[in-house]
C-alpha cells in the first residue's frame, strides 16, 4: 500500500503538468453536464455503444501485435469484409441476425487466414518493414478491389432493411434502444469467450507461450504458424461481428469504412496497452466517449483530430498505454 | 615517411580524377544537362521530374527508415509542413520560396524533434503510429484553419516564373532543380552512410542492445536520423509545391505518407541507390496504370497497385537494388566457375 503511494506521488511529480490538464478536463465536463445533463448521458451513452463495437475490432489488433508484433492493416478491411458479407446475407438472402453473423465470422476468420498465409507468413523472418508494407499493400488492394463494380460497388449502400427492428425507449431523457442492448450483450459475450480460450484452453496457453517467447515455444513443442494462424483467425471473426454491429448503428455501408475505425480501435488499443486484451475493452470504450462527446461539444470535424490528438499524448506520456507491460517493451 | 604518404596520396588523387570512374560522372552529368533538350516531350519531362522528386523524397526517408530502421508513417506531415510554410510565406508576404523552405524545414526538424524524441526511447511501432497520428491532426488543421491554408479548396501559388519566385516558364528548368535536389539527397545520403552517424545508424538498426554497450547513444542518434530525414522531406515539400504550383490538405494524408516507404522498399531501403531505383518503376507505374487501366475500370489500378506491391515485397523482400546485386554476383560466380572448369 505504501509503496503504491510513493510509486503514485514520484509519478505525480514527475508528470505533475498532467494535473491541471486533468483537472481542467474535469471541470468543462462538469460545466457541460450541468448545463445540459440529459444531452450529456445521451453523447456518454452513444459513446459507450460505439466504443463496444471498437472493442471487437482492437482485440483483433492487439491480439496480433501481441503474437507477431505487426500492425495488421489490414485489419480494418477485414471488418469491412464482414459487414459486406452479414449485409448481403441479411437482405438479399433474408438470413436471420445469428447466422449471418456466423457467416460474416466464418468467411473473415478465412479471409483472415488467406491473408496472413499469403502475406506476412513468407516474410516472418524478413525486416519488419517488408510486411507492414505487404499488410498495407494487402489493405490497398481489399479496399479498392472490393470497390469495383463488379464487387461491391464504390457507393454508400444503405443498409435497409436492418435485421433488427429499431426499438428506442427513454430513461430520464436519454435515449436507449435494444440495438445497444444486443450490442453490448454480443461484445460481452464474445469477450467473456475470449477470455476462455486465452486463459483456459490448450490454444490459449499456446498464444500466450507464442507471444511470450517464440523460439522457447517452439522447442515446448508448440506449432507456432499453427498458434498465429488461429490468432488472426479470431481477431477475424471478431472483428466480423464488430463489422456487423457497426453497419447496424450506422447503416451506411461503403468499402471504405474500415479504415477509419480500423484506425481509431487500433489507437484504443495503443491507449489501453497494446497487447492486453483487458486494455482493449477500456481504451474503446474511451474513445468511444471521446468521439461522441468532442462530436457533440467541440465540432464533428475536430472529432478526428482530437482522437488522433490522444495517440499522440498517450505516446507522448505512457507510451505502454494503460494496462501495458513496461518491461516487455522498453529497450 | 610522412613524404611518401603524401606522393601516395597526390598520386591518389591523380588516379582518382583520371580514373574511369570520374569518366563516366563527368559523362553522366553532361548527359543530364542534355537531356531536357534532347527528350523535348513535356509529358516524358514530367515524368522524369516527378521521379527525381520521389527519388529525393524517398530517399530522403532512407536516412531515418532505411538506415536507422526507424519506420514513421508521417513523412507526408513534414512534405506538407515544408510545402505549406513556404507557399503561405510566399502566398502572403512575397518571401522567396528559397529562403521560405529554411523556416519549413526548421518547423519540419521541431516537429521530427518532438515525435521522436519521445517515441524513440522506446522499441516498438510508436514512432510510426505518433507519426501517422500527427498526419491526421496536421491534415485536419490543414483543411479547418481556412484564413492561412484556404481550407480543402487548396493554395494556388500565383504563377509569376522567375529564378528568385523559384518558379520556371520551362519544364527544362524544372529538371535541372529536381536533378539538383535528388543529387543532393542522394549526395548527403551516402556521405551519411560513410561516415560515423551512417554506421551508428546501422548499428542501432541491426542491434540496439549492442551498440548501446558500445557507448553509442541510441536515441540521440535514431532522433538526429529523424531529424535530417524531416528537414530534407521539408524541402522537397517546397519543391513539390513550386512545381505543381497548388497544394491542398490531401498532401498530408495516409495515402501520401505511405508513398515513401513504399517507393523506398521496393527499390531497395537502406542502400543508398534503392530509392531512386524504387522511384524510376514506381512513379512511371502508378502512372501507367492509372491512365491505361482506370479508363476501363475505375479503381483496378489501385487494386492492382496494392497486389503488386505484395508481390515485388514477397518475392524481394530487401529490394529490387539488393535483388539485382545478388543475381549479378551469381550470375558472375557462375561464369566464373565455368571457366575454372575450362581450364
Amino acid at each position: 500500500m505504501r509503496r503504491y503511494l510513493n510509486q503514485l506521488v514520484s509519478s505525480a511529480r514527475r508528470q505533475w503538468y498532467l494535473i491541471p490538464i486533468a483537472l481542467f478536463l474535469f471541470v468543462w465536463l462538469a460545466t457541460r453536464m450541468r448545463a445540459n445533463p440529459v444531452l450529456f448521458f445521451q453523447f456518454l451513452v452513444d459513446g459507450i455503444r460505439l466504443g463496444f463495437v471498437y472493442a471487437l475490432i482492437a482485440l483483433g489488433y492487439t491480439m496480433v501485435y501481441g503474437i507477431v508484433r505487426l500492425i495488421n492493416f489490414a485489419h480494418g478491411d477485414v471488418f469491412m469484409v464482414g459487414a459486406f458479407t452479414a449485409y448481403y446475407a441479411t437482405t438479399r438472402y433474408h438470413w436471420g441476425f445469428l447466422p449471418a453473423m456466423l457467416l460474416a465470422m466464418v468467411v473473415c476468420a478465412f479471409l483472415a487466414v488467406i491473408i496472413e498465409r499469403v502475406a506476412y507468413k513468407p516474410l516472418r523472418d524478413a525486416p519488419r518493414i517488408a510486411a507492414l508494407i505487404t499488410a498495407i499493400g494487402m489493405s490497398f488492394f481489399l479496399e479498392y478491389f472490393t470497390a469495383l463494380d463488379f464487387v461491391f460497388t464504390p457507393n454508400f449502400i444503405s443498409y435497409v432493411p436492418l435485421p433488427i427492428i429499431f426499438q428506442p425507449w427513454e430513461i430520464g431523457g436519454v435515449t436507449f434502444s435494444n440495438v445497444m442492448l444486443i450490442v453490448m450483450a454480443i461484445t460481452t459475450a464474445l469477450m467473456l469467450l475470449l477470455w476462455f480460450i486465452v486463459y483456459r484452453t490448450k490454444m490459449g496457453k499456446a498464444m500466450r507461450a507464442v507471444a511470450w517467447d517464440k523460439p522457447t515455444a517452439r522447442l515446448m513443442g508448440i506449432d507456432v504458424d499453427m498458434v498465429i494462424t488461429f490468432t488472426f483467425a479470431l481477431g477475424a471473426a471478431l472483428a466480423a461481428v464488430g463489422g456487423m454491429l457497426y453497419v447496424i448503428v450506422y447503416p451506411q455501408i461503403r468499402t471504405f469504412l474500415g479504415a477509419m475505425p480500423g484506425l481509431k480501435a487500433f489507437i484504443a488499443a495503443v491507449f489501453g496497452g497494446i497487447g492486453s486484451i483487458p486494455g482493449a475493452f477500456i481504451g474503446s470504450l474511451i474513445i468511444g466517449m471521446v468521439e461522441t462527446l468532442s462530436q457533440g461539444y467541440i465540432s464533428s470535424l475536430m472529432r478526428d483530430a482530437i482522437v488522433f490528438s490522444i495517440l499522440i499524448l498517450v505516446l507522448l506520456f505512457k507510451p505502454t498505454g494503460l494496462f501495458g507491460e513496461a518491461s516487455k517493451e522498453k529497450a | 615517411m610522412s613524404e611518401t604518404t603524401g606522393t601516395k596520396a597526390r598520386s591518389n588523387v591523380v588516379s582518382v580524377l583520371l580514373s574511369r570512374r570520374t569518366m563516366y560522372w563527368l559523362l553522366g552529368v553532361l548527359a543530364a544537362l542534355a537531356f531536357p533538350h534532347v527528350i523535348g516531350n513535356d509529358y516524358y519531362l514530367d515524368m522524369v521530374i516527378m521521379i527525381l522528386m520521389w527519388a529525393a523524397l524517398a530517399e530522403a526517408y532512407n536516412i531515418s527508415g532505411g538506415f536507422g530502421g526507424q519506420f514513421s508513417l508521417g513523412h507526408s506531415a513534414f512534405l506538407g509542413i515544408g510545402a505549406y510554410t513556404s507557399t503561405i510565406l510566399f502566398w502572403k508576404l512575397g518571401v522567396s520560396p528559397w529562403l521560405g523552405m529554411i523556416p519549413g524545414a526548421l518547423f519540419a526538424a521541431v516537429i521530427a524533434l518532438l515525435l521522436g524524441g519521445v517515441t524513440l526511447r522506446l522499441r516498438g511501432p510508436f514512432l510510426g503510429l505518433a507519426s501517422l497520428a500527427f498526419t491526421e491532426v496536421a491534415h485536419i488543421v490543414a483543411v479547418n484553419w481556412r484564413p492561412m491554408t484556404r481550407g480543402s479548396e487548396g493554395i494556388g501559388i500565383p504563377y509569376k516564373p522567375g529564378l528568385a519566385n523559384m518558379i520556371f516558364s520551362s519544364k527544362a528548368d524544372y529538371f535541372y532543380l529536381a536533378l539538383a535536389l535528388a543529387g543532393g539527397v542522394v549526395l548527403i545520403t551516402w556521405l551519411i552512410s560513410r561516415s560515423r552517424l551512417g554506421h551508428y545508424l546501422i548499428a542501432v538498426r541491426e542491434n540496439q542492445e549492442a551498440a548501446r554497450a558500445l557507448g553509442v547513444n541510441t536515441t540521440k542518434i535514431k532522433v538526429t536520423g529523424l531529424v535530417i530525414s524531416a528537414i530534407l522531406t521539408a524541402i522537397g515539400g517546397t519543391f513539390y509545391a513550386q512545381y505543381i504550383l497548388y497544394i491542398d490538405p490531401a498532401l498530408m494524408t495516409f495515402d501520401m505518407s505511405i508513398k515513401f516507404p513504399l517507393i523506398a522498399v521496393v527499390g531497395g531501403i537502406g542502400t543508398v541507390w534503392g530509392p531512386v531505383l524504387g522511384a524510376a518503376i514506381m512513379v512511371p507505374l502508378s502512372q501507367i496504370l492509372r491512365s491505361t487501366i482506370s479508363g476501363s475500370v475505375s479503381g483496378l489500378d489501385l487494386a492492382l497497385y496494392g497486389l503488386l506491391l505484395i508481390l515485388v515485397v514477397l518475392f524481394m523482400p530487401h529490394g529490387l537494388l539488393v535483388e539485382i546485386q545478388q543475381r549479378f554476383r551469381r550470375w558472375r560466380t557462375a561464369k566464373g566457375g565455368g571457366h575454372a572448369a575450362d581450364h
